[in-house]
């Protein structure tokens, strides 16, 4: 917090800075509020600052007092405030409020203007004093001089003065932010994390640059609310969906599960990479094992983050490792929201009453049965699908057993293979008309009751894939039950999904198919 | 010596009948076949019921024709019989017949055991066609159907055959030119039809891959229609050329003092075969094999006159690629397995048992 009397045009700048970027963290409760309680004698003045709603961590920063300061008290631990000569340094706040008190010789009058660098949120500045790249040894916590595992308040406030006062001795950005990421967030401790795997990794510092292989993890991670800044690898399906992920345009290319660019991963040199975990399992292990091959300090951790059987276990073992457990509770309630909804009123509906479906991917007659996802999701969504029973678990039926078996509902699958056009990437109107004359026409369908009852609906593999799976869900689910569920309104929760969690703004894919017909 | 004749006269008839004995043996299994085929699927309808879906539906549909009538249909198994069963397993006839002439067409031309329209890289051509249509026309593909693929894969078929012909023909048309022109344009199409995958997304591959595997899941009475039209345009036609085959498969020596214009004659050929392979493909994707396997087990049994082995082949490619798909739509009903890959469990072991035998 810098409180400048003097600078009042730089000062501007700096609010407008505050105002603009919103902070989380530390500061999630607001911006601190300060009071000054001035008192003097026309030669010595004396300032009673008190400051509250100040948060945990912060490097206080008070300057140009040209004719000299002196501290009379203060109600902080003495190791948390230093004032020299012109200035005043304050380390920590260590709770909801402090006051201190300095004498000088000038009169401020009140115009006292509040500055404070946030250390644990996003969007701190730069700080002041960087010596060079800090070489970040693997087994320690950063600050911790006296190496007894734990990084103490006094270390933290000594390590934020030294760097306000631009000693000698200061440490890097780096190493002060993790430091205060780590007393925030870890009481100064190392910390366990856990991946989808089961795997138990120590963590002595938050993740600061990550390269993920796995578009679903990525798109998790922004529902957490991870800042791009984080990230500096992502796949190509990432760089080729601009429209979805707009924020990860300019980002490093890495390739994909199939053909990775180990090179480009080494040479962004991350602290973390992101992997599927139960998906192309095999290949992933390869990927780790060349990776931490190559550079052991690697940390690999794997999701899958599509499975709506573990999404919810997923995404919270993921808040928990990027520490953004309250943004990962209320993103989860959402989800659960909607997801309870449908196994609630569906798990109520006695199996002979269940309304059967046809579900084909964008191969022809390509379906799914048991051990398939795309099964699972048709079950919660309360579905009798009609090739369940079948094998393998991507089937190729006979043309005749759909006929025969004259489902209720059938949904088509969009977004990949031929049928590449709608979702995210936008528009697809046209297209998807077009083969849904091309599929009501197709043989026999006419005399299928889902044809015939105007139940025969084209869905993209955007909202049913991916993380977006639940809502594909809620649609399969109106669709099979639309009396039950005429209260639920998937494309409001999809709004919501995009505007709330995901910065994006429903509107700009007004005209992009995400299923067809739309809903009445 | 008129002793001696009547021997050798008898012992012709005898060879002659065992040959006619094979043919009738084949056709009653194809009939066999397609009585077992016919009721196999949907367990709803029983095998009486289907033989008589069948005979209504024909009387039925017959009818309708004589009278001018539009034909409606009668009910679900009439359905099931006319419009998913009985046009896949005529398909499967005419298809299977086709590739195996098509493969002994080749094999007679260029007087090589391994040739067949697909180690002349016909069918790499026409799967790269299909994937040009699968992987750059994305998004294409919704809108014209599965025409696009089809008129692709077609295309590029006959451009690999005028391609190797045009190659042979400047080197001078000899088997072992054509042999070496087609295995190079093989190789090329392959590679085209890789890089398609590689640049491709993952779906599009693995429907690439799909397509490769060959199946019948999507013929109509339509495509039965045009392949049928080949086939009766050309199979006469190479009937009634076998003399020429004959006289090509001993050598073109021999072919030249016969007065056959071997050139123009193996061209003719070539492209003839071609065509029909390539208007079978390019509807099921590719099924290989029954052109290299139908003529060899038809040689084995009949010998190599062509008058007699272009039917034997024929039939024998008929019965296997339909024994492949019945038991490719039997085995794991209601998944079916692609017919590309029954082909060969159902043709190897044949192949090996009849190879086998003959060399004792």
């Amino acid at each position: 917090m810098i409180m400048n009397l003097r600078r009042m045009p730089v000062m501007a700048l700096l609010l407008v800075f505050l105002i603009v970027f919103p902070v989380s963290g530390a500061f999630q409760n607001g911006m601190p509020v300060h009071t000054v309680y001035p008192s003097g004698d026309g030669n010595v003045y004396e300032y009673k600052i008190v400051v509250s709603n100040a948060g945990q961590i912060a490097g206080y920063f008070i300057e140009t007092f040209p004719s000299g300061i002196k501290l009379i008290s203060s109600s902080l631990p003495p190791e948390s405030i230093r004032a020299e000569e012109n200035n005043v340094y304050i380390a920590l706040a260590g709770g909801d409020s402090f006051d201190f008190t300095i004498r000088t010789n000038e009169n401020l009058e009140d115009d006292v203007t509040v500055e404070w660098k946030d250390l644990v949120g996003d969007e701190s500045g730069i700080f002041y004093y960087s010596p060079g790249k800090s070489v970040i040894p693997s087994g320690t916590l950063p600050l911790d001089s006296n190496n007894n595992g734990i990084i103490e308040y006094s270390e933290l406030s000594f390590g934020i003065i030294t760097s306000l006062d631009r000693d000698k001795g200061a440490p890097s950005e780096r190493d002060l932010r993790d430091a205060a990421w780590i007393w925030y967030y870890h009481d100064g401790r190392p910390w366990t994390v856990t991946d989808s795997t089961g795997e138990e990794t120590i963590m002595y510092r938050p993740i600061r640059n990550a390269v993920v292989l796995n578009a679903d993890i990525l798109e998790t991670m922004r529902s957490l609310g991870v800042s791009p800044d984080m990230i500096s690898g992502v796949p190509d399906s990432v760089i080729e969906d601009p429209g979805f992920f707009p924020e990860y345009n300019d980002k490093a290319n890495i390739g994909s599960v199939w053909e990775t660019d180990y090179e480009k991963i080494i040479s962004l040199s991350p602290d973390a990479v992101f992997l599927y975990a139960g998906f192309m399992s095999t290949k992933c292990d390869e990927i780790q094992a060349r990776l931490q091959e190559s550079d052991p300090s690697i940390r690999v951790f794997r999701f899958d983050c599509y499975d709506p059987e573990n999404y919810a276990v997923e995404t919270s073992l993921l808040a928990d490792l990027l520490d953004r457990r309250e943004r990962g509770d209320e993103f989860l309630s959402f989800y659960e929201e909607s997801m309870k909804l449908v196994r609630e009123r569906t798990s109520g509906i006695a199996a002979q009453d269940k309304t059967s479906i046809y579900f084909e991917s964008w191969d022809e007659f390509k379906s799914c049965a048991n051990g398939s996802g795309y099964n699972e999701k048709i079950k919660i969504a309360g579905g009798k699908n009609v090739f369940e029973a079948a094998t393998p678990a991507y089937p190729l039926v006979d043309p005749e057993s759909v006929f025969s078996a004259s489902p209720e509902v059938i949904v088509k699958l969009i977004g990949a293979g031929s049928y590449k056009f709608g979702g995210y990437a936008g528009d697809g109107a046209e297209q998807s008309k077009a083969l849904y004359d091309l599929l009501e026409s197709r043989t026999g369908w006419q005399d299928i009751d889902a044809v015939k009852n105007g139940r025969l609906h084209i869905m993209h593999n955007d909202i049913f894939g991916g993380p977006g799976h639940f809502i594909g869900i809620m649609y399969i689910t109106k669709w099979l039950y639309p009396g039950e569920f005429s209260d639920m309104e998937p494309e409001e929760v999809h709004r919501e999904y995009l505007e709330v969690y995901q910065g994006l703004e429903f509107e700009d894919f007004s005209g992009s198919v995400f299923v067809y017909p739309g809903m009445a | 010596m008129a002793s001696g004749l009547e021997s050798f006269r008898a012992e012709y008839e005898l060879v002659r009948k065992k040959k006619l004995f094979f043919l009738l043996g084949i056709i009653i299994i194809i009939v066999l076949l397609t009585g077992w085929g016919v009721t196999v699927g949907t367990s709803e309808i029983s095998v009486f019921e289907s033989y008589r879906a069948i005979i209504d539906g024909f009387y039925g549909r017959l009818a309708s024709f004589l009278s001018g009538e539009d034909y409606s249909s009668t009910g679900q198994a009439d359905i099931i019989l006319w419009d998913f069963r009985l046009h896949r397993i005529l398909f499967a006839i005419a298809a299977g017949f086709g590739l195996a002439v098509s493969g002994v067409v080749m094999q007679g031309i260029l007087r090589n055991p391994l040739a067949s329209p697909f180690t002349l890289g016909i069918a790499s051509a026409a799967s790269c066609g299909a994937s040009v249509a699968i992987v750059l026309g994305a998004g294409v593909v919704a809108i014209t159907g599965s025409l696009l693929i089809i008129s692709n894969a077609f295309i590029f078929a006959m451009a690999a055959s005028f391609a190797i012909y045009g190659m042979a023909r400047r080197k001078g048309m000899q088997s072992s030119s054509m042999i070496l022109a087609g295995i190079a344009v093989m190789y090329l199409f392959s590679a085209v039809t890789s890089l398609l995958q590689y640049f491709g997304t993952t779906d599009q591959a693995a429907e690439v891959v799909y397509w490769m595997f060959g199946s019948l899941s999507r013929t109509t009475w339509t495509e039965l229609g045009i392949v049928t039209l080949v086939l009766i345009a050309v199979v006469p036609w190479l009937i009634w050329k076998s003399w020429d085959l004959n006289a090509l498969s001993e050598g073109d020596e021999i072919a030249k003092s016969l007065g056959i214009p071997v050139e123009r004659r193996m061209t003719v050929f070539m492209i003839v075969s071609s065509l029909l392979t390539a208007a079978i493909i390019a509807f099921t994707g590719t099924i290989g094999f029954i052109g290299l396997v139908g003529p060899h087990i038809a040689r084995m049994a009949t010998g190599s006159d062509h008058r007699i082995l272009i039917i034997a082949s024929g039939l024998i490619g008929a019965a296997i690629l339909l024994m492949a798909d019945i038991t490719g739509r039997v085995l794991l009903y209601p998944s079916t397995i692609p017919v590309g890959i029954m082909t060969a469990f159902i043709g190897v072991p044949f192949f090996l048992y009849l190879f086998m035998k003959r060399s004792d």
